[in-house]
């Protein structure tokens, strides 16, 4: 039982947050013998039987891969068993045939995702997080775990992972929409579609591990492992540290590379001021981001096209963050030619406010442009402008914004 | 990101579209309806595109020091964990409408339905803390949590990120 570290032990953390680091932002293809190897010793560990691997270019086309493949196996194993339902009685009751649908559903689901996913999380449960349990007292661990963790994680976390997995997150549920739609319009009954389009999410969505995604977390397992002489099981951290993210499916694992490029600002975030900040080989399936913020796809013009964003496309945007994002691509001109400072004032902070009058087409528009309360690694601060609530000074506006009484309103702190 | 000490007989505080209103001393917060953190996170609001969440990480201390020097930090983590010095969790969210129209009748606020809850920290400071902008160090205390709207021609809609 680890209760303390020793002073050794301690001098090593910078070690594993930078070998962990690396691996989080590396864009090397993926080191696909390692993976395997590693792959395969984690469905050991749970018990399953040995997994053909698939290698797909990029998150994207792996998650739908995953998708179309449960869909498949949900629907032969439906057909199956209504075949078997036609050769006993022809004429079977309707009910039935739904309850039986349903339930074939839900066990076609559980075999994929459950059975699969859930054996190999406890799994990883059992050999690394008990062996750690065991191994630490659990206050170290925990320390350890927001010391190094943490410290790989801010790295990796706020400049990549997030951004890729919300974006395969909400791809894979539009694809499970699509999907389950046009399963509607065939003849097998809603409540089979409806399990099957369950299971089928499931499948898309149980993804794990990968360098931009688990770093942290394997920087944890590996400082135990490595430092401490922890006896712990490597395959989870070994995935991480030669692929990207995998779908663990009974019998096959869709796994996928690693970035071909991953473009950062200064301070780390994931940045690209013509294209895509994060770019996966041969699909070129990437993601835009400005300074850390993911811009959606349907929004990606405001970097891919700048000619595009004129004062009108700005004041248009209901996104404010969007709308922030388009003035510092534009260094703010076309809101500068169009709009007059009506009023101005400071905030809480000594920072200016305006309040603007612009006029878009028929209509005039009223911005308060405000300072944003923290500032940037490099000291700047973000403007924003926000359609201007009932006021005559910025201040009045701000507090109408809040609802908050102008006489009361009073910012002890603005970030 | 850097965390900003709050005093909260100043005024009030502000992270974003996120606001923190103090709740006048003598008005009784109701702690009949919780509104459950998730994942040890008690989130506030949470952004529309980005994801990004203005959250109370419960499961973490108190930041009481400024995260200037991470080997110092690292070595109090440790050290703290050792002497078993890591807090319990202490910040609640509650819904509790009277909160709201008592302190619109007393002037304070000019509309409820901005209102997200309110938050009660009993042992603290806690952090309220945000992706793209700095953490706020909220000290023990009731405050009605809001949020922001704008004005969209003859309209009016939420400021989302």
């Amino acid at each position: 039982m680890i209760t303390s570290l020793t002073a050794e032990q301690r001098s090593r953390l910078p070690e594993f947050v930078k070998k962990w680091t690396a691996i989080g932002l590396s864009t090397e293809p993926a080191d696909r013998s390692r993976a395997e190897k590693a792959i395969l010793g984690l469905y050991r560990l749970a018990k399953l039987r040995e997994p053909r691997i698939i290698w797909l270019p990029c998150p994207i086309s792996a998650a739908l891969s995953t998708i179309v493949y449960a869909k498949i196996i949900s629907y032969a194993q439906i057909a199956k068993q209504q075949a078997v339902g036609s050769a006993v009685d022809l004429a079977i009751d309707s009910a039935i045939d739904l309850a039986v649908s349903s339930a074939v559903g839900s066990a076609v689901g559980s075999a994929i995702d459950s059975a699969v996913d859930l054996a190999i999380d406890s799994a990883i449960d059992l050999a690394v997080d008990s062996a750690i349990d065991l191994a630490v007292n659990s206050a170290v661990g925990s320390a350890i775990d927001s010391a190094v963790g943490s410290a790989v994680g801010s790295a990796i976390d706020s400049a990549v992972d997030l951004a890729v997995s919300s974006a395969v997150g909400s791809a894979v549920g539009s694809a499970i929409g699509s999907a389950v739609d046009l399963a509607a319009s065939s003849a097998i009954d809603l409540a089979v579609n409806s399990a099957v389009g369950s299971a089928v999410g499931s499948a898309g969505n149980a993804f794990f591990g990968g360098s931009l995604w688990n770093a942290g977390y394997s920087a944890w397992v590996d400082f135990f492992n490595e430092a401490c002489d922890a006896a712990i099981d490597r395959s989870f951290i070994e995935i991480t540290a030669s692929a990207g993210f995998c779908w663990p499916l009974d019998g096959v694992c869709f796994a996928s590379d690693r970035p071909a490029e991953i473009h950062l600002d200064h301070a780390g975030r994931l940045h690209r001021d013509d294209a895509p900040a994060i770019v996966y080989r041969e699909t070129g399936w990437g993601l835009y981001c400005w300074h850390g913020y993911r811009v959606p796809d349907d929004r990606a013009w405001i970097i891919a096209d700048k000619t595009r964003i004129t004062a009108e496309a700005i004041l248009r945007e209901p996104n404010a963050e969007i709308r922030r994002i388009m003035c510092e691509i534009t260094a703010f001109e076309p809101i500068r030619r169009l709009a007059k400072t009506v009023s101005a004032d400071m905030d809480g902070n000594g920072q200016p406010r305006r309040l603007l009058r612009a006029r878009v087409g028929d209509e005039d528009i009223r911005i308060v442009e405000v300072v944003n309360g923290s500032t940037e690694p490099d000291g700047s601060r973000r403007k924003f402008l926000l359609g201007a609530m009932p006021g005559r000074t910025p201040h009045e506006a701000i507090a109408a914004s809040y609802g908050i009484s102008p006489r009361h309103y009073r910012e002890a702190v603005r970030t | 990101m850097r965390i900003h000490d709050y005093n909260s007989a100043k005024g009030m505080a502000f992270q974003g579209d996120v606001s923190i209103i103090p709740v006048l001393p003598d008005i009784p917060v109701s702690r009949a309806d919780e509104i459950l953190p998730t994942a040890n996170r008690l989130v506030l609001q949470e952004g529309e595109i980005s994801g990004h969440h203005h959250a109370i990480a419960l499961a973490e201390r108190p930041m009481p020091h400024p995260l200037d020097e991470p080997d110092l930090v690292v070595e109090r983590l440790i050290s703290d964990a050792l002497a078993n010095r890591i807090a319990l969790p202490s910040a609640r969210l509650f819904r509790d409408p009277s909160v709201g129209e008592e302190m619109r009748r007393r002037g304070v606020i000019t509309r409820v339905d901005l209102i997200i809850g309110i938050l009660v920290i009993d042992t603290g400071p806690m952090c309220l803390l945000h992706e793209e902008h700095d953490g706020i160090r909220i000290p023990p205390g009731a405050y009605l949590i809001g949020r922001q709207v704008e004005s969209a021609g003859a309209e009016e809609r939420r400021v989302t990120d």
